[in-house]
């Protein structure tokens, strides 16, 4: 017998509920009774995530979690929500939110039912993917999506669909919330999980870079300063190591780095120079480098000693720096 | 139709820059300044938030975090944002323009004034006047408190001063709005006293959510605050009086005691903190319960305000660095110019100046004051101003034209009149070091029989003070 007020309802009924709710608000589309609906749907949630949450200090219990995620599960809520979600209230898409990340976390065993329900509806990723064109639920698209994103089968998934490429257009948005919430997702899938980044970025190399170029010669000053500062990540990463031997073997991408570095912003500069110590650094440095590194040669000994010498407490920089200008000083003609 | 359920029909802000018209500086951070606005395509007003991203110290994913923090929050007293885009090497963010009465309630108030006034009396007590103890910094928003937690301007008293006249600050800065009689007329000078007509400035602001005059520009401000009596929560209030009602005398005494003329007549903070109407103020609980949610304590904001000093560069032009001259070589003689040229073009676009009130809009035209005729205008309130423009024209280029501009649109000054008031202020700035005051026609009608004495039919231009 409950103590207060009307009696709960079985996990099978929250999500019956919600299910015939949303029904309901898709047929009506506006108008009363859907109105109504989606004060039923909010409810529901409300009380799903306290089922999953516990309420105040009550922990939650593993019984109706169960019996509830199985629920949900066996109506493809989960799907039905992500798909309908711009049709929800303000306040119910944050609990969709809540409630499918919790769902994601929940493991049995070692295995994350969830997410294995995830991977084997498609459909679920590629419409949170999408979700980045609609602002009114880009950001909640946003946070399910990087929670996803935390496990590698399903980032594998992304990346292995042409969905991925999506998110060079969304990461230049002009909605900067929209546009930067899509930057992390996009700098998570490609540095997430070492290995399978590391693999996908080989296999990808052409086409990647393709689309990366334009990020980094992006009108967006936000887009170029990032997607500059990422590129300096991966490249410095030891398992991206054949890629970068790859990109620092490339005259064009020299050409481009040599000149963010005197870009007019100063923390462009500075990103650009992180990427072009290892143009520098490189032991093996192609010839055409060398060529340009040395045709240069007299220019970069009088600019890099003057390159942001106000950074004196950042001593790494200063020590690379200067690393840099001796490894120029030593550059011979090829 | 699929209509969305439970939505009105939205607005759509854009996301172009020109799309905006930024009037009036409302506040000014370390990071950024906030601009009233208004958006052309929609006909809207709104706040605009103009964040630096090259300015040192910020960091581009801490913002998108509190950007993201913001965007789920859905709070009548939490200001939420409409949209936001990069512009150049700024982040616009562009909000609610907090108006309209009945924003907070008397506890509220009384409680974050009287922590202002806290800050302010140990200031005092250590001598330094607080420049701009504008609501800005304590507008419970959250986007100021988390993205400009910092407390505008606080400037030292220079020791240097001749002390036997009591330390008495003569500069000429802040947001008129808040500020002081004194201060705006130079000739007296001014001291702590002028921070609690702030006070009560910023009292008018928390109640009604905006400051009395700060629908005009900033010239037509100094006017007022010299001319007018002193302001009230009604003032310039027409279309919410009936919600100001529920404010009550004790509210109303504490802010008729802080904006008095005389600034002597005016309590200080110590003695403002003992006035009845702070006994309605709760601690600092309170105002988190009901305002702040992740918003900074007031000690952070109090600790910070004892630190920064405001940041006069502005715009991103001010800190940018060019690196050295000249192109990079590729091999093969290829032709880098193309690029390289693209750079400096691009260096040469400047930023559209946004450092002067922009002129007023038609609607505030119309509720003017100052009928447009000129024969009663002294002008001796336009040397302030270019003792202004001066200061900002280190960074800023102010022409003549953009103060007779200003003029005429804050109806201070007529069409006919433009050049000879031009003319004159070109001679008052060019011989400023040797003449004291000058005389210049103006045009009247023809019943009204010039006197110069009484600045009929001419204005004149006093050289108060130079900087």
């Amino acid at each position: 017998m409950p103590l207060f007020g009307s009696k709960q309802k079985s996990p099978y009924e929250l999500v019956r509920i919600s299910r015939d709710a949303l029904a309901t608000i898709i047929k009506e589309g506006s108008g009363k009774k859907a109105e109504k609906a989606t004060d039923e749907i909010g409810k529901q949630l409300v009380a799903m995530k306290n089922i999953l949450c516990g309420v105040g200090d009550q922990e939650p219990q593993t019984e109706q979690v169960a019996q509830l995620a199985q629920e949900i599960y066996n109506f493809d809520l989960l799907l039905f929500l992500v798909n309908h979600l711009h049709r929800l209230e303000f306040e119910a898409k944050k609990d969709v939110v809540q409630i499918f990340n919790i769902l994601l976390r929940r493991q049995i065993g070692t295995r994350s039912p969830t997410v294995e329900y995830v991977r084997s509806k498609n459909e679920i990723l590629f419409t949170l993917i999408q979700g980045y064109e609609n602002s009114d639920i880009a950001l909640n698209c946003g946070i399910i999506l990087r929670e996803c994103v935390k496990y590698d089968i399903l980032a594998k998934f992304i990346l292995s669909s042409d969905a991925f490429y999506q998110f060079f257009t969304y990461v230049e948005l002009s909605a900067f919330d929209v546009a930067s919430d899509a930057f992390s997702t996009f700098k998570d899938l490609l540095t997430k999980h070492k290995t399978l980044c590391a693999e996908f970025i080989e296999k990808n190399y052409d086409k990647l870079f393709e689309h990366y170029v334009k990020l980094l010669t992006s009108e967006n000053y936000v887009t170029k300063r990032q997607s500059l500062k990422l590129l300096g990540e991966i490249l410095l990463d030891h398992h991206n190591f054949s890629s970068m031997t790859k990109y620092v073997g490339n005259t064009e991408n020299l050409k481009l780095i040599m000149n963010l570095l005197k870009d007019k912003s100063r923390n462009i500069q500075f990103e650009a120079f992180h990427v072009f110590k290892v143009f520098v650094a490189n032991p093996n440095k192609a010839k055409p480098i060398i060529d340009i590194l040395f045709k240069n040669k007299e220019k970069l000994l009088t600019f890099l000693p003057k390159f942001q010498t106000d950074r004196t407490d950042d001593e790494q920089f200063m020590d690379e720096k200067s690393y840099l200008i001796t490894e120029i000083t030593k550059l011979q003609k090829p | 139709m699929s209509g969305k359920v439970g939505e009105q029909e939205k607005v759509v802000w854009p996301r172009k820059s020109d799309d905006y018209e930024l009037r009036e500086l409302i506040g000014q951070g370390a990071s950024g300044s906030v601009y009233a606005g208004y958006c052309k395509p929609i006909k809207q007003t709104c706040a605009v938030k103009c964040i630096n991203l090259e300015m040192c110290g910020i960091k581009l994913n801490e913002i998108q975090r509190e950007i993201q923090l913001m965007s789920q929050c859905n709070h009548t007293n939490v200001t939420n944002y409409y949209t936001t885009f990069v512009v150049k090497e700024e982040l616009w963010l562009v909000m609610r323009l907090l108006a309209g009465a009945g924003i907070l309630d008397e506890v509220v108030i009384a409680t974050l004034l009287r922590d202002v006034l806290k800050g302010l009396e140990y200031f005092h007590n250590n001598n330094q006047i607080h420049r701009d103890s504008k609501s800005a910094c304590i507008r419970c928003n959250m986007i100021l408190s988390i993205l400009s937690v910092d407390f505008g301007v606080s400037n030292w008293l220079s020791e240097e001063s001749d002390r036997s006249k009591q330390k008495v600050r003569k500069t000429f800065v802040g947001t008129p709005c808040w500020m002081a009689p004194e201060v705006v007329d130079l000739g007296s000078g001014y001291n702590s006293k002028a921070d609690i007509w702030s006070i009560g400035i910023t009292a008018i602001e928390l109640a009604t959510g905006t400051a009395p005059f700060s629908k005009y520009p900033a010239m037509k401000v100094l006017m007022l605050i010299l001319n007018n009596d002193p302001p009230t929560i009604e003032t310039n209030q027409d279309e919410h009086k009936e919600d100001l009602k529920k404010y009550s005398k004790v509210f109303r005494k504490m802010v008729e005691s802080c904006l008095q003329k005389e600034p002597t007549r005016r309590p200080d903070a110590t003695e403002l903190l003992k006035h009845p109407f702070f006994k309605k103020a709760k601690d600092k609980d309170y105002i988190k319960e009901h305002l702040l949610n992740k918003a900074p304590t007031l000690e952070e904001k109090e600790n910070k305000m004892k630190v920064k000093k405001r940041d006069y560069r502005r715009g991103a032009s001010g800190v940018l660095h060019r690196a050295e001259d000249g192109s990079w070589t590729w091999s093969d003689g290829e032709d880098f110019d193309e690029s390289s040229a693209g750079a400096v073009s691009n260096l040469e676009k400047k930023q559209p100046s946004r450092q002067e009130p922009k002129p007023v809009s038609e609607s505030s035209r119309s509720v003017g004051f100052i009928k447009p005729t000129n024969d009663f205008v002294t002008l001796r309130l336009m040397i302030y101003y270019i003792y202004h423009c001066y200061l900002e024209a280190l960074k800023l280029i102010n022409t003549i034209e953009s103060i007779t501009n200003e003029l005429e649109s804050a109806g201070l000054v007529g069409k006919q009149d433009l050049q000879s008031v031009a003319m004159a202020l070109d001679k008052a700035i060019k011989s400023f070091q040797t003449i004291k005051s000058l005389r210049f026609p103006m045009v009247i009608g023809p019943d009204v029989v010039k006197d110069e004495g009484r600045l009929i039919g001419c204005g004149q231009i006093d050289i108060v003070k130079v900087l």
